[in-house]
């Protein structure tokens, strides 16, 4: 038996190298590789339309994404953004997007972009299928004060413009008189139900008040302090003591006099503040029943045929569209590009302390800091294709950035050209978008030279209809955001116009056709400004002006009419009543006024009478005390023989 | 865990065999760097790297780097003093500016003067560490590895019939 075959065999010595860790390392890179070169690509586009989807509000398509590891590139193809307004057609089509990251920045895991290129560029495109639109987000369980104070101005404008003028005057020339419904609108009168509420109030007051002047000190007190002084010794004193006696016995009286001053004082004043504000009540109804007649004008479509008012009716729910879908814009702008933090945000962010010592930090120079994203610069480019669908562009994107602070430039964005498929020509717009101070501000001026426009309706009503038809505009638009300012006006220029006018009666038929020939042009000069909590619009439009001229001499007769038979029934409404509580609260006024000054003159004049007899008391001990002295002197001298 | 703590008894049993010297000297050297180095620094990295590419001694390398870690922070002051006289040298400001710019390199923290101190200290420290290990692993065998084997315990315990089971079990799947 051999021991040979038993020596168990020699393990061999492994190598420096620890092959066994290498080999599952380089088969899972070597995963990682194939997952980016076969999948990645897809997944990053699926990830950005779906985040482009978010930011748009409406279905966001890609149509083509590539990636290269090597040379940090990245090219988009097709985008296509839908209107969400329209979602048959895109908002915009980018035909390409190139651009090319810095290693440098990536190695600091940041993606800075020195130059990109954007390339045929097409507005209101039509889409092979309608786009997904994303429904609006619900109301915030707590929204900010601040946007709450901002939707309901906005709610109010909107309430506003909603009032359709031309339909109102429409109604009245066809002769319907809104006089005739004012029957049986008493009970809805505001000032009538505040003229009660006054009257029961009133009338609590009154006994209050009496209660007050109740407590007013009595003619008997008062003949008793009196019968009490005239007690009191106030000559033929036969020493200084008496004297002394006496004057303390009337400021005794004197003081109590005073507490009884104070009271009545303390009762005039509160009565007069009441007064006062009982007053400012009686005076306040008349602005109730402006409230009313302005509520009756509005509830029975009495028109304000002014210009002012019928360019807002006009073109106020278009312009009032525009500000509300900047607002949204600006808003997104401030979610991806948030200003810096306050010096409040900022201490409530506190790293831990190092366990070890922290030793010292030096700096050589300032190390080159990107921000999480970065686009230095993108070209727009692009021609009109063929087919007609994309435009003439050029312009740039400069500093697109998550953190404009640490690039030291503001997002800007300039372009010019044209849309001959859309008819838009002479284009040239500036964006700025500047966060870099906690106060971000926010810019656009977009000036359209020509655009071609189709039907515009302007005003819909069962009465009468009124649209542009064909006509060749021309706008610019300036908006101006800083803080929680708003700035935004439009010049809109409509020229070569054809109207369409539909009226049910022939008359308004009339005088809309006539009024509107001697407006081929029609300017649109509209301004919202002011805080957001409380904008300030201000639209006018000499279509306003052209149509005030022609209603007003069929109109404003009858209007006037209707205003005076409302003023007047509003007065017949509550005229008694009204006159009943002034009467009322004149009467009490009088009777509380009489009442306090008569207390106040009795007990001056006691108070008075006091203040004599304490002087008088205080003369005659002084002269009787000189009195006394000479006689003294005089006996001396005697008694010296001098 | 399991890893670490199965990298830790597989430390001791190299220590206690007759090979691996070099895998464990060389794992008490990268300890040195690790203990030294801040927690979260790309030298940390390279060292980690280091040790899952190159067949070194983890385990020791882990012991050793909390043991070496006290020893930095008792040793801060002079750390701080080395890496201030060395960042504060104006030769070589030209080169630090240069590294400050650099992607990546600050990630190593080297503008701080503990971590640069600390960090020269270990870079200088580790291959005396490295020799005088090795001469330390070959006299702690023979002075006491050795010498127990020779116990009359020791041989009492390698005739039970479980060290034989384990020694078999060590031989083939060890």
């Amino acid at each position: 038996m051999s021991n040979t075959s038993d020596t168990p065999k020699k393990k061999k010595s492994p190598g420096p190298i620890r092959f066994e860790a290498i080999i599952p390392f380089s088969v899972i890179v070597a995963l990682i590789w194939i997952y980016f070169a076969l999948f990645f690509d897809t997944h990053a586009r699926l990830a950005l339309q779906k985040l482009g989807t978010d930011a748009n509000g409406a279905e966001v398509n890609i149509g083509h994404l590539t990636t290269s590891f090597f040379s940090a590139s990245l090219e988009i193809r097709k985008i296509q953004l839908t209107n969400p307004e329209r979602p048959t057609h895109n908002a915009l089509e980018i035909g390409a997007i190139k651009w090319k990251m810095s290693w440098d920045a990536l190695l600091r895991a940041k993606v800075a972009i020195d130059e990109a290129s954007i390339l045929d560029i097409a507005l209101g495109t039509k889409r092979a299928s309608p786009g997904y639109v994303v429904p609006p987000p619900p109301p915030s369980n707590e929204p900010s004060a601040a946007d709450k104070l901002k939707a309901q101005a906005l709610q109010a404008a909107e309430e506003k413009f909603k009032q359709n003028v031309l339909g109102d005057a429409a109604a009245l020339l066809s002769g319907a008189d809104p006089s005739e419904q004012l029957k049986n609108i008493q009970d809805s009168l505001k000032s009538q139900v505040r003229i009660k509420e006054l009257q029961d109030e009133l009338a609590k007051k009154q006994k209050e008040w009496d209660e007050r002047i109740a407590k007013l000190p009595k003619s008997d007190e008062l003949k008793e302090i009196e019968k009490r002084a005239k007690a009191i010794k106030l000559d033929g004193f036969t020493n200084p003591a008496e004297v002394q006696q006496s004057v303390q016995q009337i400021e005794s009286l004197v003081r109590d006099v005073d507490d009884k001053v104070k009271n009545v004082k303390a009762t005039g004043d509160a009565v007069g503040s009441d007064l006062k504000t009982w007053q400012a009540n009686i005076n306040q109804l008349k602005d109730f029943v402006d409230k009313d007649i302005a509520d009756l004008k509005s509830r029975f479509k009495i028109p304000q045929l002014d210009a002012k008012s019928l360019a807002m009716s006009i073109f106020g729910p278009m312009f009032l569209g525009k500000v509300r879908q900047y607002e949204a814009h600006f808003n997104k702008a401030k979610e991806y590009l948030p200003p810096p933090k306050t010096a409040e945000e900022k201490a409530a962010f506190k790293p831990k302390p190092k366990e070890r010592s922290e030793g010292r930090t030096y700096a050589f120079g300032r190390p080159k800091s990107y921000p999480l994203f970065w686009l230095k610069h993108a070209a727009i480019s692009s021609k009109a294709s063929p087919e007609g669908t994309s435009g003439d562009l050029k312009g740039e994107i400069k500093h697109v950035s998550t953190d404009q602070r640490a690039t030291g430039h503001p997002t800007t964005l300039s372009f010019e050209g044209a849309f001959p498929s859309a008819k838009i020509f002479d284009v040239n717009g500036q964006l700025t978008l500047d966060h870099r101070s906690t106060e971000p501000e926010q810019s656009l001026s977009l000036k359209v030279g020509r655009f071609a426009v189709g039907e515009m309706k302007l005003v819909q009503s069962p009465e009468v209809n009124l649209a542009l038809k064909e006509a060749t505009g021309a706008s610019q638009l300036n908006v101006r955001l800083k803080g929680g300012e708003l700035n935004m006006k439009l010049d809109n220029t409509f020229s070569k116009v054809t109207y369409d006018t539909q009226a049910q009666q022939p008359i308004v038929q009339e005088i809309l056709q006539g009024a509107l020939a001697d407006v081929p042009t029609v300017t649109l000069n509209a301004l919202a400004s002011g805080e957001w909590t409380s904008p300030q619009f201000d639209i006018r439009a000499n279509l306003g002006e052209a149509l005030q001229a022609g209603f007003q001499k069929q109109l404003q007769a009858k209007i006037n009419e209707a205003q005076a038979k409302l003023k007047a029934l509003i007065d017949e409404a509550i005229g008694k009543e009204r006159a009943k509580l002034t009467g009322e609260f004149d009467k009490t006024k009088g009777e509380l006024d009489k009442a306090v000054k008569a207390k106040q003159a009795e007990i001056d004049k006691l108070k008075a009478d006091l203040e004599k007899k304490k002087k008088d008391a205080i003369a005659d001990g002084q002269k009787k005390l000189q009195n006394e002295g000479q006689k003294a002197v005089d006996e001396l001298k005697k008694r010296f023989g001098l | 865990m399991t890893f670490l703590l199965k990298q830790i008894f597989g430390f001791l049993k190299l220590l206690n065999s007759d090979k691996g010297t070099n895998q464990i000297a060389a794992g008490i050297a990268c300890g040195l760097i690790l203990g030294f180095a801040p927690a979260l620094s790309l030298q940390t990295l390279l060292v980690i790297t280091v040790l899952f590419f190159f067949r070194i001694q983890i385990g020791a390398a882990t012991i050793f780097a909390f043991f070496f870690s006290f020893i930095a922070w008792i040793l801060d002051p002079l750390h701080h003093a080395i890496g201030q006289a060395v960042l504060e040298n104006e030769s070589l400001t030209p080169l630090f500016t240069e590294m400050y710019n650099m992607p990546l390199v600050p990630l190593t923290r080297f503008n701080n003067s503990i971590v640069m101190g600390s960090g020269l200290v270990a870079i200088a420290l580790s291959p005396i560490v490295f020799f005088a290990s090795r001469i330390a692993i070959a006299k702690y065998r023979e002075a006491v590895v050795a010498r127990f084997q020779q116990t009359k315990f020791w041989k009492a315990v390698q005739a039970t019939s479980l060290y034989k089971f384990y020694a078999t079990y060590d031989q083939l799947y060890g």
